[in-house]
């Protein structure tokens, strides 16, 4: 079997909810907001400053390798902005190491990538989002050749239905009653209506806000209910251990970015000051994940299959992570369903996996691009396809209808 | 003043006998040398030049300048380039962009709006960076292809001839032969002229203590990236069983990784690469921390245009902890045809223009136009 086709498909569809919650809730960014008037900590917002892009609607890319015997494998590299970059690398770089290949060797492949640009530092970051795609679309084509379910090529599935939680509610800098308060409320019990166990607050917006929403959302769903809460990298160490406390004494599984990653140093005296595990979603390959491990400053890792370098690195770092204790809840975000269900083949394989992001919002990119739906929901948990390879079949019509118009302008 | 265009450009240019380095540990065998420039105009039409290091796949870097970073600036006040700089790294910031292309378009347009600012204000761009320190910056000839050593020794002489004081060969291909390579390069030019050897991350740290050990009985004055990167542990544990200067850096990017590399002691002698570790504002800063570690700094440039050498120096010249500055010798019609006059390389010495605006060049339009495929 070899590969004779390499085809990256930029996409977007609007955004049935209007605005993502992510760019509500950081787009804005720190450096912009006028910080609340009653209390002030020393130094809030964080000055690494966060104003990061966001796109108008739901984008990603997507990667479809065709092999001579006919057989199609699907991927996905993480691009909710700018999908045209991945796009540009699979077509401009990898297609090249590609064709020809038996993409049944996945791993040598995926080390063929990596060198292409090892030597210039690409160890996280474009580069890495699209050798996800590839080496996800690869584990397809594998899974489909030899008829078996991509997470039985992994060791074997621990589960086959994977706990997931709602990801995410923003929390508000309203007060109780206000419009936002309410929002938010509504937002959390909607979860809980829907049937997740668990949800993720997004916070980093103000830090008594945060605790303040927190306290809220906790109240208002009781104790049983399972809460997270990220902060995505927008505090300093000595506000993420006064937050951390509170969120503590809240019942709160895990407190995620509570830095911007750079600061590895800055996450350990964080977790030595905390009983809350530490986490992050903005790990990449596994020596980036292994100098984390090393200095003690993560309790949780959250690797993206589609960011992180496919599904043979997410394997690496969870493995990697269980080497050191440390648990496993693989971050997604907002993707296409071949992204959900990638993650899920690694999660259903893993000794470590103790929850799994998932989109709390509609989903164009969701089963809609798929011929059967795969991302049901019940009971708090989400089936893995037993199908060959990703065990879902892509509507390659509904895809190409989505496609972004040749140019680079959005 | 505003930002009103940012435009980038994918060039490709034939350079005699580039496919012939797939020997080098390159796993994308090379056809040209290639770059991506980047041009911003200003609304009173003053004009910034900047380049991204991308030998290969420049096409990436310029869907990057086009689709995220210029819809962010345009409008923005060229003059403001640290502001600008901060804009374009919490771009993708979230999302874990801290290396590789997203980091090397930033480079590109960094470097254009010092090019602008400079020419705005009146002033090279080294006054922006402080001011200058150095008006010429020692260089070494820097051999990029593998040479069979008696090829290599004839090159060293030929380097010191034409009046280079330094240069810089490659090992990392066979023990025998690297330690061949190591002693005829020493024997042809005698004791007069540093040598530097650099492995392309071939070792292991085990190997790399052997190889060591050759260069310094032939007395080299660094070993360029004896291990993998991400092996940063390698490189600090080298550096405490081998007496020869550890080099290193080339691949990373912006002040916040290279303020833990240099606190964990990975390098003596730190390369960063203007056009990839964030442009001039980013190697200023890492200048910054270079000095405070005691860190010597050793410019990398490899195969780009002139743009990438230029600005290269105006950032030599203007951070005092510039030792030496790498310089590529081979001819590549990007360096040597795109500027109105050449780069001022005399003596074995790059000397950066005193009286002139921004990066001191004028870019060939028609040059540019030559080789643009995108």
């Amino acid at each position: 079997m070899r590969i004779v086709d390499v085809e990256a498909i930029a996409i977007s569809a609007p955004n049935p909810a209007g605005t993502y919650w992510g760019k509500a809730t950081w787009g804005g960014g720190g450096a912009d907001r006028e910080p609340l008037a009653h209390w002030r900590p020393l130094r809030f917002p964080h000055p690494g400053r966060m104003r990061p892009s966001y796109a108008h609607g739901f984008e990603t890319t997507l990667v479809r390798i065709e092999t001579d015997t006919g057989l199609v494998g699907w991927g996905e590299a993480k691009a909710p902005v700018a999908p045209r970059v991945a796009k540009a690398i699979v077509d401009d770089l990898l297609r090249d190491l590609l064709l020809d290949a038996d993409p049944r060797r996945v791993e040598p492949l995926w080390e063929t990538l990596y060198a292409s640009m090892r030597l210039r530092g690409h160890h996280s970051g474009f580069l890495l989002e699209a050798i996800s795609g590839v080496d996800i679309a690869l584990w397809d084509l594998a899974g489909k050749a030899v008829g078996a379910p991509i997470h039985q090529l992994l060791g074997g599935a621990y589960r086959d239905r994977i706990p997931v939680y709602a990801s995410g509610v923003p929390a508000t800098l309203d007060a109780p009653g206000a419009p936002d308060h309410e929002r938010m409320l509504a937002a959390a019990a909607g979860a809980r209506e829907r049937g997740f166990h668990g949800l993720k607050m997004a916070i980093g917006l103000d830090p008594l806000a945060d605790v303040a929403s927190v306290a809220a959302v906790r109240a208002h769903l009781g104790d049983g209910f399972e809460l997270f809460a990220d902060a995505a990298g927008n505090y300093d160490v000595d506000t993420a251990v006064r937050v951390g406390r509170e969120l503590e004494r809240l019942g709160v599984g895990f407190f995620e970015a509570p830095l911007p990653h750079e600061f590895i140093d800055g996450y350990a005296e964080v977790a030595r000051a905390l009983a809350i595990p530490l986490a992050n979603d903005v790990i990449t390959q596994r020596y980036q994940v292994l100098d984390y491990l090393k200095r003690g400053a993560l309790q949780v890792v959250q690797p993206d299959v589609c960011r992180a370098g496919g599904i043979t690195e997410l394997r690496r770092i969870g493995v990697l992570a269980d080497a050191f204790g440390v648990a496993c809840t693989p971050h997604v975000s907002i993707g296409s369903a071949i992204h959900f269900v990638a993650s899920f083949h690694v999660a259903a394989a893993l000794p470590n996996l103790v929850r799994h992001e998932f989109w709390f919002g509609e989903n164009p990119l969701g089963d809609a691009i798929l011929r059967r739906p795969a991302l049901r929901l019940a009971d708090g948990a989400v089936a893995v396809p037993d199908a060959p390879g990703l065990g879902i079949e892509v509507d390659e019509a509904k895809v190409r209808a989505l496609a972004l118009p040749a140019g680079v302008r959005a | 003043m505003k930002i009103a265009h940012i435009e980038a450009m994918v060039l490709k240019a034939p350079v005699p006998g580039i496919d012939t380095w797939k020997a080098a540990s390159f796993a994308v065998p090379f056809a040209f040398a290639e770059t991506t420039l980047v041009k911003v105009t200003a609304d009173d039409g003053t004009v910034g030049w900047g380049e991204v290091h991308a030998p290969v796949a420049p096409e990436v870097t310029k869907t990057v300048v086009d689709v995220l970073i210029a819809p962010a600036l345009v409008g923005a006040d060229p003059l403001g380039t640290a502001p600008a700089w901060d804009r374009m790294y919490t771009l993708m910031r979230p999302r874990g962009h801290a290396l590789g292309f997203m980091q090397e378009a930033i480079s590109g347009v960094d470097i254009a709006l010092h090019d602008l600012a400079g020419k705005a204000l009146g002033v090279p761009c080294y006054t922006l960076l402080g001011g200058l320190q150095q008006a010429r910056v020692r260089t070494y000839a820097s051999v990029l292809q593998w040479l069979a050593p008696a090829d290599l020794a004839e090159a060293a002489r030929r380097h010191r001839d034409a009046g280079f004081t330094a240069m810089k060969l490659k090992v990392g291909q066979d023990p025998a032969v690297d330690r061949a390579k190591v002693a005829q390069a020493r024997a042809a030019v005698g004791g007069g002229m540093d040598l530097m050897a650099d492995a392309n991350c071939r070792y292991t740290v085990a190997e790399a203590v052997a190889m060591a050990r050759v260069l310094e009985d032939h007395g080299f004055a660094w070993f360029e990236e004896p291990v993998p990167p991400e092996d940063v542990e390698g490189y600090v544990a080298l550096r405490r069983k081998v007496d020869v200067a550890i080099a290193g850096g080339e691949c990373e990017c912006t002040h916040y990784r290279f303020a833990d590399l240099f606190a964990r002691g990975a390098y003596d002698v730190a390369q960063p690469d203007v056009c990839r570790a964030g442009g001039l504002t980013a190697c200023h800063r890492i200048g910054v921390l270079a000095g405070a570690h005691d860190v010597r700094i050793a410019p990398h440039v490899s195969i780009g245009a002139a743009l990438h050498i230029a600005a290269s120096l105006h950032w030599a010249a203007s951070e005092r902890h510039v030792w030496i500055h790498e310089y590529p010798v081979f001819e590549n019609p990007l360096v040597d045809d795109l500027l109105t006059e050449p780069l001022d390389w005399r003596d074995g010495y790059l000397h950066v223009a005193t009286d002139r605006p921004g990066l001191g060049v004028e870019v060939r339009e028609d040059v540019v136009a030559r080789y643009r495929v995108r």
